[in-house]
């Protein structure tokens, strides 16, 4: 295995419990299955194809900045799922979706652990991608202000789902990919999927879905609402295998204190599952003297 | 004092230039996007 050389056999059947996750989302959400998205659609009276634009994660971020869409969101309450039921969730227990069911951030992360550590890029530690993400977010609500859209032709959300219908034989979304798809598809499952350390690369820098929700997570620990990913700095021994095992790259270690960048941590429990120290725990918000967590973004 | 007040600067400017990065990346997309197959939209 290429990802953690140290602690792999340890993680394995946390990877395996994940990944039984991840393709219960791609049942859940993705055409011809999509079993939750047909359960709305049919509790809503809404007659179209469920296929994952049906909850889309991308375009109602979008909404937000033109109140002239707010009628529709109302009327299709499936579209309220990115901007209000995801973040609520987040508020309160972490990113779950994004660290156990999204298929989208899923496939390229187990994939990315076949392909030797040799070929990819290592920004584990080293890079905070948390402020690049909000920017992306900000500056796509910008421009569908001003009326443009940054739609399902930059969306791995709507790659996966292309990919999915080809295997089960319908062709007609990858038969519309042009040449611009075809960039964010290489962008998402090659340069910062596969070939990135992680591979998840797309959601540390691109996904607004998962920047919403960070952001809701990050509230939650200053509000001390909820639960979060938490060391225990007495119980650290500064080893930083949760460094290299963290896929989001939301751990660091400087000047010798291991830190979780709560705006980044997608819950998916590598890092506590992987440590041999027991220090790294889920628990619930709460101040503690033997604790020294940050909502600060801790590298570069 | 003028150590932690550095390391704020350069963590600031950090941020400021990743915010203004993933805008510009934003905005240079919407331009280039091909349209959308979400309804409604």
């Amino acid at each position: 295995m290429s990802l953690y050389p140290q602690n792999y056999r340890t993680l394995r059947p946390h990877w395996l419990r994940r990944i039984a996750f991840a393709s219960l989302g791609v049942v859940l959400l993705y055409w011809p299955f999509a079993l939750l998205t047909r359960a709305l659609l049919w509790a809503t009276g809404t007659p179209l194809l469920p296929d994952a634009h049906r909850i889309c994660m991308r375009m109602p971020i979008q909404w937000l900045a033109q109140p002239w869409m707010y009628g529709t969101m109302i009327q299709q309450p499936l579209y309220l799922g990115s901007v209000l039921v995801l973040p609520a969730i987040a508020l309160f227990v972490g990113p779950l979706f994004c660290g156990w069911l999204c298929p989208a951030g899923g496939i390229t992360e187990y994939l990315s652990r076949l392909v030797p550590t040799r070929f990819q890029i290592d920004l584990s530690g080293k890079v905070n991608p948390v402020p690049l993400r909000y920017g992306f977010t900000g500056g796509m609500m910008i421009a569908s202000f001003v009326g443009a859209n940054v739609c399902c032709s930059f969306c791995n959300f709507t790659y996966t789902q292309n990919l999915i219908s080809s295997i089960f034989g319908d062709f007609t979304g990858i038969a519309y990919w042009a040449s611009f798809m075809i960039a964010g598809f290489v962008l998402w499952f090659f340069v910062l999927g596969l070939f990135t350390r992680g591979g998840r690369g797309w959601c540390n820098f691109l996904c607004p879905a998962g920047a919403l929700q960070g952001l809701s997570h990050s509230l939650g620990r200053w509000l001390r609402i909820g639960r979060s990913v938490q060391i225990d700095q007495s119980l650290c021994r500064n080893c930083k295998t949760c460094v290299s095992t963290c896929p989001t790259w939301a751990i660091s270690n400087k000047e010798g204190q291991t830190q979780i960048n709560v705006h980044g941590c997608n819950v998916c429990m590598d890092c506590a599952k992987g440590c041999e120290h027991q220090a790294i725990a889920y628990k619930a918000n709460k101040r503690e003297p033997t604790h020294v967590e940050t909502t600060e973004p801790v590298h570069a | 004092m003028w150590k932690r007040l550095s390391q704020f600067t350069h963590k600031a400017r950090w941020r400021i230039h990743s915010f203004a990065l993933g805008s510009t990346m934003a905005l240079g997309v919407a331009s280039l996007g091909q349209g959308c197959t979400a309804g409604g939209a």
